[in-house]
Order: C-alpha cells, then sequence, then structure tokens
C-alpha cells in the first residue's frame, strides 16, 4: 500500500483519517492493523533497552497471551499442556527477541515460536504414547468430550471434535486460517509452505470437517 | 478484508463452518488469563541449565566403561605375563645337555638290566614307527658288538647333535 509510506506513526495516521473523514470497516481494520504493528515496533525496541526490557514484556505478554494460549490449546488440547507450551514459547521469546529482526511481523514471529513449540511438545508426547495417528485422534477427541463444558449436540463442539480427525500440519493450517484469520502471506511465513499448497490444505481440511459435522 | 474473503472462501468450499461460532468453548481455570505470568528470571535459567544433568551422567558412564576395560585389559595382560614366566613345577624334568654328556655310557648301560633294555627298545620302535624301526637290534646284539665298538668320544658326539 503505497499510502502508508506517508505514515509515520498511529496519531499520525489517525489524523490523516480524520482529515479525510473516512469510516469505512475496511479503513477501520487497516487502522487496527496499522496500530498493532507500530505497538509490536515499540515494544521490540523497548525490550532492546535493559531498564525498559521487563516492562516490555510484560506488555507483550498481555497483548498475546491469549491469542497464543488459543492457537496452543487447539492444537495440544489439554489446559495443562497448553499451559506449559505457552510458558516454553514466552522463555523463548524472551532469550530471543534481543535478536529479533523487524524484517517479519512480530505477530507471526511469536505464532511460529508457538506453533514449534506445540508441534515439539506433540512430538513428545507421540513418542512416549507409541501410539498410530487413529489412536492419536482418539485420545484428543476423548479430551475434548473430557471437557465439563462439552456438549454434543451443540455445533461448535462437534467442530471441535471434527478438527482433531484432521492430520496435524492441516489442522495448523485450518485453525490459522478459520479462527486466527490470518491471510495465507502469513500463514505462510509460520509454517514456511507455499500459498498455493497452504490454500489447497485449507479447502481440503474444511471439507473434511464439514462433512464431519455432517454425518456426526 | 480478510474476515470478508474467509467467509466467501469458505461459502465456496464449506458454507455449513460459516454458521458456527468461533468464540472458544473449552473450559479454562477462572483467572487464568489475569493471573498468567511467565516465569523468567535468573531462578528460571538456572533451573534449565540444572535439569540437563544428561551431559554429565554421559561422561559418568563413558568414565566408567573405560576404567572397566582398562581394568580388564590389565588383567589379561597381567594373567598372559604370568602364564608365560611361570616356573617349572618339578625342576627334575629339565633336561641339562651338559650333564647327560658327562654320563659314563658304557658303565650305565653295564647297570641295566636285560629286560629294561629290552622294554626300551620296544617303547622305542612303536614311537618310531615301521620305517624307522629298531627291531632288528636285540640286547644281545647290542651288548656284544655296538656298544663295546662305540668310543666314549663318538657316543658323546652323537648325544651333543
Amino acid at each position: 500500500m503505497g499510502l502508508f509510506k506517508y505514515i509515520v506513526d498511529a496519531n499520525e495516521y489517525t489524523n490523516f483519517f480524520a482529515r479525510l473523514n473516512l469510516s469505512s470497516p475496511i479503513l477501520s481494520n487497516l487502522k487496527d492493523n496499522r496500530y498493532i504493528l507500530n505497538q509490536d515496533s515499540q515494544l521490540v525496541k523497548q525490550f532492546k533497552i535493559p531498564s525498559q526490557k521487563n516492562a516490555a514484556f510484560t506488555q507483550l505478554v498481555k497483548q498475546y497471551q491469549e491469542k497464543l494460549y488459543w492457537h496452543i490449546r487447539r492444537m495440544v488440547v489439554e489446559h495443562e499442556d497448553a499451559n506449559d507450551v505457552l510458558q516454553n514459547s514466552f522463555i523463548k521469546v524472551w532469550n530471543a527477541l534481543d535478536n529479533f529482526r523487524e524484517d517479519s511481523q512480530l505477530y507471526t514471529w511469536l505464532y511460529r515460536i508457538a506453533t514449534n513449540e506445540s508441534l515439539s511438545f506433540l512430538e513428545q508426547k507421540k513418542r512416549k504414547q507409541t501410539s498410530s495417528f487413529d489412536d492419536v485422534a482418539e485420545v484428543y477427541g476423548n479430551t475434548v468430550k473430557a471437557d465439563s463444558n462439552f456438549n454434543a449436540n451443540q455445533l461448535e463442539w462437534k467442530l471441535q471434535l471434527a478438527i482433531q480427525q484432521l492430520p496435524e500440519k492441516q489442522k495448523l493450517v485450518f485453525n490459522l486460517r478459520y479462527f486466527d484469520e490470518m491471510t495465507y502471506e502469513q500463514i505462510s511465513k509460520i509454517l514456511d509452505t507455499s500459498e498455493g499448497a497452504l490454500k489447497a490444505s485449507y479447502h481440503h481440511a474444511a471439507k473434511k470437517v464439514e462433512e464431519f459435522i455432517k454425518t456426526h | 478484508m480478510e474476515n470478508k474473503e474467509i467467509i466467501e472462501e469458505l461459502e465456496q468450499v464449506a458454507p455449513l463452518l460459516n454458521t458456527i461460532a468461533k468464540a472458544p468453548v473449552q473450559s479454562v481455570p477462572d483467572g487464568y488469563f489475569d493471573q498468567f505470568q511467565v516465569q523468567i528470571g535468573p531462578d528460571h535459567s538456572k533451573t534449565e541449565i540444572d535439569a540437563a544433568p544428561i551431559v554429565k551422567m554421559n561422561t559418568r558412564g563413558k568414565w566408567f566403561s573405560l576404567a572397566a576395560a582398562a581394568v580388564v585389559i590389565g588383567i589379561l595382560v597381567i594373567g598372559g605375563f604370568n602364564l608365560v614366566n611361570q616356573p617349572v613345577s618339578d625342576p627334575g624334568m629339565v633336561i641339562n645337555m651338559e650333564q647327560i654328556a658327562k654320563i659314563d655310557i658304557n658303565q650305565s648301560v653295564q647297570a641295566l638290566s636285560n629286560d629294561a633294555i629290552d622294554e626300551y627298545l620296544k617303547t622305542a620302535n612303536a614311537l618310531a614307527g615301521p620305517e624307522n624301526s629298531l627291531h632288528q637290534y636285540t640286547v644281545d646284539a647290542i651288548s656284544e658288538t655296538t656298544v663295546a665298538e662305540i668310543s666314549d668320544e663318538e657316543l658323546q658326539l652323537y648325544l651333543s647333535e
């Protein structure tokens, strides 16, 4: 967007659109994204200043903990596991943020770390269980059903059960696109996969999920 | 707008999914996000370092293996050395050629009984085999001809060969 070349920070951005008197949803969304990017950039800069490091990190955790938690929880299913993986992810962030280069977005970088931690965790868990994929899907399904809020007739829960039937990579793509509403470009940066392959994977996963919900 | 794109995309692929609420349904402990804290600091780093004593255990195992191997090799070497240098249990078994050479053969043969010489010849024939048999010699023949005609020097020379 060439338009953004003239926008230096969030305040300037807000003033710019206020003068134009535009309030369409598209511009509002662009404004939010721009604000987040600016805020992320500020956080990274603050983190690199020793006296502001802790405050910047606390702010970063507050800002992303819930999003990352749900991203992880959708993968590992159990709350205790999600909590452990989230802790490890933020520890990785703490250790690596000094070297973070702003040629990628902080948002996608955080998701990448959380994704890798989730996959490592699942790999370790699988090795301990030494069970086949079908068994793993069944185990995850049973964990979903064990939730105190579970309601077998509710579509949202059927959706959760359907997602557990997907292979890990498809599950990741589906979650990032469907729940986190990311662009294929963003998902591509997180998973290191071409946008075309991601699109095919998402469509395949969505059809499978829909089919499962219809038949269960 | 991405959200609109996603809805349109799903409408083509799996429209049922557009009718489902995306808000999380799984239970989370009360106040989890408000109380969530990342445990970072010197203590945590220390815990992480301490939690990896696997390297130490491996090193100890390696030393133990090397020490065990050294002990086994030591036992083999010492055992082999002792076996090679084992003292002869019966000193009488050592054949001293010089002492044999000094024996007075005629006197010794005279002292032997005929039965003993016959027994010796039978044993010698059996050990030598048919080609080298000493069967042509008898006690009488040896006593009458061979021994009498052989000088001490010749006998000593023969024995020293």
